[in-house]
């Protein structure tokens, strides 16, 4: 009993594939004619228009049905583990029904790449193939090829099936997608949008025309503030940082480490300033004690222990990645969209309302048109540029900030200079590490790309920073790396004065400009994110008309980055304790394609070794091996350290990449 | 026991000068602190294999760490008497001529602060530019500065202290400055 299956997304199924069915029926080639449809994962690219694999196969059976033919629609894909290659679910298939054989059904524009699947040369020997022809696609070569093969049990030409002129992908590309609300961006705040959407019940959709987190959202001191830095000067962020200290310990205890900080006053800084601090710091509702210099010296070591002074506050340190993946993953489960390497084209518009947007899926290579009745810029420091397409001004105020990572923990709490804020003052203890930061510049929006560190940065941090700890001047340097801080510029009747606020700014372009349907949410902290998100989702709803409750502030986040100690198989970054199953669990849940995706979700490289042994151990695993950017990425932030251990450790980077680079060159050459 | 020569690590260089001159005939010490970086640019090669085969010839290989030599100057230039070891202690190790070969930044023949890159056993001149800005390119697969500093040697490949050269004293591999060596 011979069964054809006809694999595929079906997404969505068309004309073409039903075609194809009703050929196979006809000329009765195949005693039962089956269609497998592909489930995805949730949180891959989401190249499709179904990106429920439920409706997609619903949509299937449906279709199927409309056309009479005998022809059953299977799910078997559904329950087999990932990654599902074809020969996979044929060799299930063959195990489990042996009375019958199976023959796969593909289309001649597959064919022409069929010879790089999977154990491909097994598959061809195992089953038989038929081809039925696409336009624009002359399969007869690589039938013939592939026949000519030794093992090959049989590959068919249906040179007579009719051919269509469609595609799912074109139909896509046709098709306008509609949602409640849009949001663009993918850093911090906008996965804390979309999953403060996702609860309340909205169909949400996030586009980021990067990765998650490369902004400043993966790029900061990874302080959890108490607030008590902006007491003196910012009373109101003083007031949303510990509201907001105080939520995050409770729903996101995975992502922080309540590591508590200090506040140093060293002998060459005002002592009178820190009695005026630490009533400020209550007046804002912050536990702020001053304790004895020995007392401070006692519970931080590290500490200079020439200081005059010191205020316990309740700081603590974050994981922003993980902060950013439990977010966005939680969006997902809840039903949101997380669209990243989706860059937004342009703005649909009905007069001056912004009715939608067009993206381009920068991997699946096609435009997507999206619409909604309301659009959330949340693009950070380029928030000004999505507001320009709407003919809205937002002046944002792009600051750069370098940061130091030192090679081991030298403190346990945070350090701070107990004074007006100033550069190299803050000191983040960061998992087995600790971050010195930071610095503060000014940039041109067209600047940002090219941002790094400059040697000098790391000078000045170096002898600022170590006043707070002596012992930084001793210890390693693992790299150096810059952030930019998306602030932004007010008006005069909007700042009230103040200027560049490092607050959060909800801006209301239908009142604001004339533009419905676009909101701008920016400036803020990661630390207010939630609240962000929360003000921000308030504003959606009533424009919706759709008044619902934030839970965000009661719901806690999920495990986004699963614990190392549940993953087996091989180690492969030492660093970081990565073994081999957290890497495929990266890969095909957290859709991660290259090496700096790797990097983002796993902290693959993160470590000692800055990449130096795992980059090519990862890359073998991984679908799209960068090792090239992903080096050059790494040596951005090692270079302007380049001395002591780092020197060492360069060099022995040199011998190794520079040579592994001129061997792959000579073999794809 | 008396040595013709010392040489001062036992990496790629020193083993290729050791066996050599063994085969010339001089008695040679090598004196080894660690483990050879060659195998990372050639995985082919073995230092234990040729170690044996160094020992096979009659050289002598003694696994420490010289701290320091001590000199003696006169017209011409330096001489290098003696060198002191980790496990030597105040025992001296002298000999005719002397052959340094530690390697670079890697294995530690040369060290680097922000601001000084230098020879940490003898204190020999050594070529480097600028600070430490000036020692990278931010492109890592361009051309490095770095990968060419090191001890100055003259065209009899001697070591030079204070611009002065130390007449049995010779460098040799990746110790030294890559625009000197020959």
């Amino acid at each position: 009993m011979r069964v054809a299956l006809l694999f595929g997304s079906f997404n969505p199924i068309h004309e073409g594939h039903l075609a194809i069915l009703r050929y196979l029926a006809e000329h009765r080639l195949a005693d039962e004619l089956r269609l497998v449809v592909s489930p995805q994962s949730p949180f891959k690219q989401g190249r499709g228009l179904l990106d429920n694999a439920r409706e997609r196969l619903a949509a299937a059976r449906a279709a199927v049905a409309g056309t009479g033919l005998p022809v059953a629609v299977s799910d078997v894909e559904f329950d087999l583990p990932e990654p599902r290659y074809t020969i996979d679910t044929l060799r299930y298939l063959a195990r489990t029904e042996p009375d019958k054989e199976f023959v796969l059904v593909m289309g001649g524009d597959n064919i022409v790449s069929l010879g790089n699947w999977h154990l491909a040369g097994e598959l061809l020997h195992e089953f038989e193939v038929w081809v039925y022809p696409r336009p624009g696609t002359d399969a007869r070569p690589y039938v013939d090829a592939l026949n000519a093969r030794p093992g090959t049990r049989g590959v068919m030409l249906f040179d007579e099936a009719p051919q269509h002129d469609i595609s799912s992908t074109e139909i896509r590309a046709r098709q306008i997608l509609q949602y409640d609300v849009i949001i663009i961006g993918g850093g911090i705040t906008g996965v804390g949008v979309a999953r403060d959407c996702a609860l309340r019940g909205l169909k949400a959709v996030l586009v980021e025309r990067d990765d998650l987190t490369v902004g400043a959202s993966g790029r900061n001191h990874g302080l959890l503030h108490s607030g008590a830095r902006y007491a003196m000067g910012d009373p109101e962020s003083a007031r949303e940082c510990i509201g907001e200290n105080r939520i995050l310990k409770q729903i996101a205890p995975h992502c922080i480490d309540p590591c508590d900080g200090l506040f140093v006053t060293l002998p060459e800084d005002d002592l009178g300033y820190q009695q005026q601090f630490v009533t400020a710091c209550r007046a804002a509702g912050i536990d702020a004690e001053a304790i004895d210099p020995r007392e401070a010296c006692r519970i931080e070591p590290s500490v200079n222990p020439a200081l005059v002074g010191a205020v316990r506050v309740p700081d603590a340190a974050v994981d922003p990645f993980r902060l950013v993946f439990a977010n966005a993953l939680d969006a997902a489960a809840q039903g949101a969209e997380i669209l990243s390497y989706h860059e937004v084209r342009g703005l649909r518009k009905d007069g001056r309302r912004v009715v939608g947007i067009d993206v381009w899926d920068v991997r699946g290579k096609q435009e997507k048109h999206l619409e909604a009745p309301v659009v959330v810029n949340a693009a950070g420091s380029w928030a000004g540029q999505v507001a320009a397409m709407a003919g809205a001004r937002i002046t944002m105020y792009p600051d750069k900030g370098t940061l130091l990572v030192f090679g081991s923990r030298l403190n346990q709490l945070v350090l701070n200079r107990c004074r007006p804020s100033s550069d190299a003052d803050i000191l983040v203890p960061s998992g087995e590490t600790t971050i010195l930061g930071t610095t503060s510049q000014r940039l041109e929006p067209r600047e940002i790309p090219g941002a790094r560190p400059t040697p000098e940065e790391v000078d000045l941090l170096l002898s600022e920073g170590s006043k707070l700890a002596p012992e930084l001047m001793q210890t390693r340097i693992l790299r150096a790396y810059s952030g930019i801080r998306p602030l932004i510029a007010l008006d005069g009747a909007e700042a009230g004065g103040r200027g560049i606020s490092r607050s959060f700014v909800l801006f209301d372009h239908e009142t604001r400009d004339d533009v419905p349907g676009l909101i701008t949410i920016a400036g803020g902290k990661m630390m207010t994110y939630r609240l962000m998100a929360e003000r921000t989702v308030d504003l959606v709803c009533r424009k919706l008309g759709r008044e619902v409750a934030c839970t965000t502030a009661q719901t806690p986040l999920p495990e986004a980055i699963v614990r190392p100690e549940r993953f087996g198989g091989a180690v492969i970054c030492e660093c970081e304790n990565v073994r081999e199953d957290e890497i495929r669990y990266a890969i095909d849940q957290l859709g991660a394609r290259t090496l700096l995706d790797l990097r983002r979700r796993t902290r693959v490289g993160m470590g000692s070794c800055q990449g130096q042994f795992c980059a090519l151990r990862a890359a073998q695993m991984l679908p799209d091996p960068d090792v090239h950017s992903f080096i050059n990425e790494r040596w951005k932030g090692t270079y302007p350290v380049a001395w002591g251990e780092v020197l060492r450790e360069a060099q022995l980077a040199q011998w190794m990449y520079k040579k592994s680079e001129n061997q792959s060159r000579s073999h794809s050459s | 026991m008396t040595f013709d020569t010392i040489i001062i690590g036992g990496g790629h260089s020193g083993l290729q000068q050791g066996v050599a001159l063994q085969k010339e005939g001089y008695r040679c010490l090598i004196i080894s602190a660690g483990e050879s970086s060659r195998p990372f640019r050639d995985p082919e090669w073995s230092q234990e294999l040729e170690r044996h085969r160094f020992e096979d010839l009659g050289g002598v290989w003694l696994d420490d760490r010289v701290l320091r030599g001590v000199f003696e100057s006169d017209n011409e230039g330096d001489m290098l008497l003696y060198v002191l070891t980790e496990k030597g202690g105040a025992k001296s190790l002298s000999a005719e001529q002397f052959i340094l070969a530690t390697g670079s930044f890697f294995t530690g023949g040369l060290a680097a602060d922000p601001l000084h890159v230098w020879e940490p056993v003898f204190g020999l001149d050594v070529f480097y530019e600028g600070g430490h800005k000036d020692w990278v390119n931010p492109d890592f697969f361009a051309p490095q500065p770095f990968l060419d500093f090191g001890v100055r040697v003259d065209a009899r490949h001697r070591a030079q202290r204070a611009g002065r050269p130390v007449l049995n004293l010779l460098a040799f591999g990746s110790v030294v400055c890559a625009r000197d060596a020959r």
